[in-house]
């Protein structure tokens, strides 16, 4: 796969009521060298064409959306962009996937940032049954304990109440509605926490990959992702929302290549 | 079960309760609960004896029983109760399905101090529950009704071991429940009496595994955990020094 070298343009629009941070650009500044190409389709959906219905009918809703796709070698789809609700709420969503010759973790990630509330859901999913197959934990996650440490704070103390989530979710999850703190100090450390598990996912995770050569696991791992994909399809809490903005068929299209 | 003096007699076996030292009746709470049940006590786990521990053990700053039996569906079903250093009173019911069922683990654990109760709940699932949604609405999502309520419950906190989270199910709860205020202490054992109570109505109800192929992968699963908790077990690391490994190594086969 050749590389490509492109700009990418992420600004997050001017706010009344709060400046955002600028989230999407720094999680861009991890990926750009990271050989990553375009995505023009995915699952039969072409991306430029999704691309112009979800604009046109978010700026009916007072809304914009701004969606970027990536492939690599490994990556079987890479997703990065925000979206602002109503000039008020910033969803700053990651997404990374591997191709089904790799087993590493997923990692669909959101946070979301308003002036008075900020909300953090990070992970490294695992594909495999991470209790039979300790390998794979030693592998691809226990190196992040670290991490997972330094940013705990941000996670609720009760956990998060969709029991979907908290099933599929890995020993180290993140997820918590901390307040933003003084001079939005919280905010920026969600902000620091999201970009360090790209981070570890594109450099230490990503990068140690190799092929699966067991058909028995590489059966179950693609098995599994695909689980995983329709968890969030159907479920996410940010479907409903999509929904109202963009109508049922054209959300549907969207979560599908989010997920 | 009688209370007599500051001791239960359960099931023919006389059990200290510390109260007297003004620790909770937690192990009435448990022996409450399986007074009902058909136990028949084990004398020897993958044959090794367990007597050192089954009739109770002094050493100086450790006092505990550990009572392991099997049930109709439970290869083990262990009641333990343990008093460390005269200030920390622990008590756990842990039960493991036999190879024909797939119920999950039961762990509870209860450790109380002068101010502070540390709890630890869950049903350990024995299959993947993204691959296995049908197990987690069966067994695990009759919870989400106590774990909702007990949630919320001041201290409580993420596990603090990334062994035990991996196991653990989506409705696994653990903390440091502060004893000032009488409704933290009065929930901890009416938690404790919820989960057993619900585990015990699915234990009554769990059908065997119908076919070979997911009856080995539960097995397989089920000794992945127990390993796990046996290599991982905290309370067993931070007793090894005080009471040698003799007993912690019986202990460990009472437990998991």
């Amino acid at each position: 796969m050749s590389t490509v070298k492109f700009e990418m343009n992420l600004a997050l629009p001017v706010l009344e009521d709060f400046q955002p941070l600028q989230l999407p650009e720094a999680c861009w500044k991890i990926l750009q060298n990271c050989d990553l190409e375009p995505l023009e389709e995915f699952e039969g959906i072409n991306i430029a064409e999704n691309r112009e219905k979800v604009k046109e009918k978010m700026e009916e809703m007072d809304s914009s959306m701004v969606m970027h796709y990536f492939q690599s070698e490994k990556i079987e789809k890479l997703c990065l962009g925000w979206t602002v609700i109503m000039k008020s709420i910033v969803v700053t969503m990651f997404s990374g996937w591997p191709r089904n010759d790799y087993d590493f973790p997923a990692s669909p990630m959101d946070l979301v940032e308003s002036e008075k509330h900020v909300y953090i859901g990070a992970d490294l999913i695992p594909l495999t049954d991470i209790v039979i197959n300790d390998w794979y934990r030693e592998k691809y996650l226990d190196g992040f304990e670290p991490l997972y440490k330094q940013y705990l704070d941000l996670s609720d103390p009760t956990p998060n109440p969709m029991n979907w989530f908290r099933a599929l979710s890995s020993p180290y999850v993140i997820s918590g509605r901390p307040d933003v703190g003084q001079n939005r100090g919280t905010v920026k450390r969600a902000a620091e926490c999201f970009t360090a598990y790209i981070r570890y996912w594109m450099k230490e995770i990503v990068a140690k990959a190799e092929p699966m050569k067991d058909p028995a696991h590489k059966k179950y791992v693609n098995r599994k992702k695909a689980k995983i994909r329709d968890e969030f399809r159907r479920k996410d809490p940010g479907g409903p929302p999509l929904v109202m903005s963009l109508g049922k068929e054209l959300a549907w299209e969207t979560v599908k290549l989010i997920f | 079960m009688m209370i007599h003096g500051e001791q239960i007699f359960f099931k023919s076996e006389t059990l200290p309760t510390f109260t007297e030292r003004g620790f909770q009746p937690i192990l009435k709470t448990f022996c409450s609960a399986l007074d009902e049940l058909e136990l028949q006590p084990l004398d020897t786990i993958e044959g090794k004896s367990i007597r050192l521990l089954r009739d109770g053990v002094e050493r100086p700053f450790f006092t505990a029983v550990f009572k392991p039996y099997r049930t109709e569906k439970c290869e083990k079903l262990t009641i333990c109760n343990c008093i460390l250093m005269d200030r920390i009173l622990t008590s756990a019911v842990i039960a493991i399905p036999s190879d024909d069922y797939d119920l999950p683990m039961l762990v509870l654990e209860w450790s109380e101090t002068e101010s502070v109760i540390s709890v630890v709940v869950d049903y350990v699932p024995l299959v993947d529950l993204v691959m296995h949604d049908d197990y987690r609405i069966h067994y695990l999502d009759p919870l989400d009704h106590y774990w909702t309520k007990y949630k919320e419950l001041p201290g409580m906190a993420p596990n603090r071991f990334a062994w035990s989270r991996m196991m653990f199910s989506p409705y696994y709860l653990s903390g440091h429940v502060p004893k000032q205020d009488e409704k933290n202490i009065t929930a901890c054992l009416q938690l404790m009496q919820d989960y057993l109570a619900l585990w015990l109505d699915l234990c009554t109800k769990a059908e065997p595994i119908p076919d070979d192929t997911r009856k080995q992968y539960v097995r397989a699963r089920k000794a992945r955990i127990r390993k796990i908790f046996r290599e991982n077990d905290e309370g067993a690391k931070s007793l090894l020094q005080m009471v040698g490994k003799e007993i912690i190594d019986v202990l460990l086969l009472c437990s998991f």
